[in-house]
């Protein structure tokens, strides 16, 4: 069995703004020096308010994980990792271990998060993830 | 014969996966920091210089946060009590280099081992990390973190070979 190692990483967000609404896609938050086609990310882990209870942002992190699914678009559109249950990708449902992915480039700002059922999510929550991931060179 | 698929083979030797339960690295230690006053949102809460892990002949392989189920009391003068799972959802921990940028952030309930079930938080930093450059920040408080509380690491390092 094998588990991920950090090389670097970074907190992404995503902000439910607008609206609530089930099927809408709230996508990452840009953070601009990630946000160029420049990230090669290799592993990924989200958390809800029990693990981490505000963003760096200082956004209040969603509290279930059962209604939200993800998605991860890389540099070709080509939505590589789609609507996988946010759930899945929590650590501690995993034995302790990240979701490990083939490396690829990824498009920031073009990842997104869709809600399947909104039940105890409110707006301006944010769903909230850590990346591990090189630099392209 | 062992058949290995170029994926894993590629994130073996580029040090981004290892295997769980092996050696995790040459010296562990542990670091505390306690809190003179009430900790506030938005503080950076900078490491004590450490002359190991300041090193830049050692490298961080993994760490740790020790919290309050792990081990009740921290041995600090006076004694404090170690963040609780609670508490460590609150904050992260910012790994940064010489030049004081950071290179990687986590939240620090991540870094529980016993909620991982047992599985330690592997590192390899292609810069080198500079301890009392790393730091410790709170982004919320509803459950205060006061002076009888103290933050737990056991950093796990290992000489790099010149």
């Amino acid at each position: 069995m094998n588990n991920l190692v950090i090389k670097r990483s970074q907190q992404i967000e995503f902000r439910l703004t607008g609206s609530i609404a089930t099927g809408k896609r709230y996508f990452a938050t840009d953070i601009p020096n990630l946000s160029r086609n420049n990230v090669v990310v290799y592993g990924i882990e989200f958390f809800v308010a029990g693990q981490e209870a505000t963003t760096p942002t200082g956004n209040t992190v969603v509290t279930p994980s059962t209604g939200v699914v993800v998605t991860l678009r890389d540099n070709k559109k080509q939505e590589f990792m789609y609507q996988v249950p946010m759930y899945t990708l929590i650590r501690a449902n995993n034995a302790g271990l990240i979701v490990l992915l083939k490396p690829r480039i990824i498009n920031l700002t073009d990842c997104y998060v869709q809600l399947t059922n909104t039940t105890s999510i409110t707006l301006g929550e944010s769903v909230a993830a850590n990346i591990y991931y090189d630099l392209v060179d | 014969m062992r058949l290995v698929s170029p994926l894993i083979e590629y994130l073996f030797a580029s040090k981004k996966m290892k295997q769980v339960g092996s050696y995790e690295g040459s010296y562990t230690k542990s670091v505390y920091m306690p809190f003179t006053s009430n900790a506030l949102i938005g503080t950076s809460y900078y490491m004590a210089p450490d002359p190991i892990l300041n090193s830049v002949n050692n490298e961080i392989t993994a760490i740790e946060l020790v919290d309050s189920v792990t081990n009740a009391t921290a041995p600090t003068v006076p004694a404090t009590d170690p963040l609780s799972t609670g508490q460590a959802a609150q904050g992260y921990f910012y790994f940064c280099n010489m030049k004081r940028e950071v290179v990687a952030y986590i939240p620090l309930y991540s870094l529980i081992r016993r909620l991982n079930a047992g599985k330690v938080q592997f590192c390899n930093f292609d810069d080198t990390i500079v301890w009392q450059n790393c730091f410790v920040q709170f982004d919320s408080l509803a459950t205060a973190i006061t002076t009888a509380n103290s933050v737990w690491l056991r950093v796990t390092y290992s000489p790099i070979e010149n």
